[in-house]
């Protein structure tokens, strides 16, 4: 039942997010530690309404329902979920061009050369061919000539 | 013999909960789940695990707090209060509930007219 106020609900969330991205305070550990003493709590109470051990850590979870999913929404409600991935992207890439030095060089080299030489031509056409004067508009000069004036 | 059950309505759980904090004072997670079960008198059905995803996001609007703290049995455990904007927020919401169950009741109330 949310009505205070949206944007001030979804701007302490994303804000939320923010920080636990860039502060990664995340106690994982803390909240599965959690979880369980909550999980082991209604084991106990289980077991003294007179259920089996067993039966009474089956009730328990199923009580409690699913911890992964727990998990899950944790992780999401506490990072900036695409900006997280885009992170481990790159540091993966890098990592990966980092073990294979060789054909890092080779392809940066290749992409250095090509790059150097396309801007190149591209330089002298773009002299030579497609603006030959430093003006404004320079394919629109025009030479007047005059011709047929010379009468016979 | 199985009674029946109701699903817990979408965000009311929010709400149960700030009340509960508000009326019972700091609590972990496993006893605002028995608090919530002995008031509904089982009727409620509810994965006491969803308590932690309400718990989670009141903590981000900052209407709730956790602190650790040792429980009866002398173990380590999160214990959770209302703050003050809680219990601005708790007020807002009660408010708005009653609203709203007042305006069902009174639909639901509606004689037949032909």
């Amino acid at each position: 039942m949310i009505t205070a106020s949206k944007l001030e609900y979804r701007l302490r969330g994303f804000m939320a997010k923010l920080r636990g991205f860039l502060f990664r305070q995340r106690h994982d550990e803390e909240f599965d530690d959690e979880l369980q003493e909550h999980l082991q709590l209604l084991v106990e109470k289980y077991v003294t309404q007179g259920m089996s051990r067993e039966e009474a850590t089956q009730a328990a979870r199923r009580q409690f329902g699913n911890t992964t999913l727990l998990r899950e929404v944790r992780r999401e409600s506490q990072t900036l979920t695409s900006l997280e991935t885009l992170w481990l992207d790159l540091r993966y890439s890098l990592h990966t061009l980092w073990k294979s030095r060789g054909f890092t060089v080779v392809s940066i080299t290749t992409l250095a050369l090509g790059i150097g030489a396309a801007t190149a031509i591209f330089s002298v056409i773009d002299n030579v061919l497609l603006a030959p004067f430093p003006y404004k508009d320079a394919r629109h000069i025009v030479f007047p000539r005059i011709q047929g004036t010379q009468q016979g | 013999m199985e009674t029946k059950k109701s699903e817990v309505l979408q965000g009311t759980l929010d709400l149960m909960i700030l009340k509960t904090l508000h009326a019972l004072g700091p609590l972990h997670g496993f006893g605002i789940a028995r608090r919530i079960e002995q008031v509904s008198h089982d009727t409620l059905r509810l994965n006491e695990g969803t308590v932690y995803t309400s718990l989670l996001r009141m903590q981000q609007q900052g209407w709730i707090k956790a602190e650790w703290g040792t429980s009866d049995n002398n173990r380590k455990s999160k214990f959770y209060s209302i703050t003050k904007s809680g219990q601005k927020q708790l007020m807002v919401e009660t408010e708005n509930w009653e609203r709203i169950s007042g305006v069902i009741g009174r639909v639901l109330r509606l004689e037949e007219k032909r």
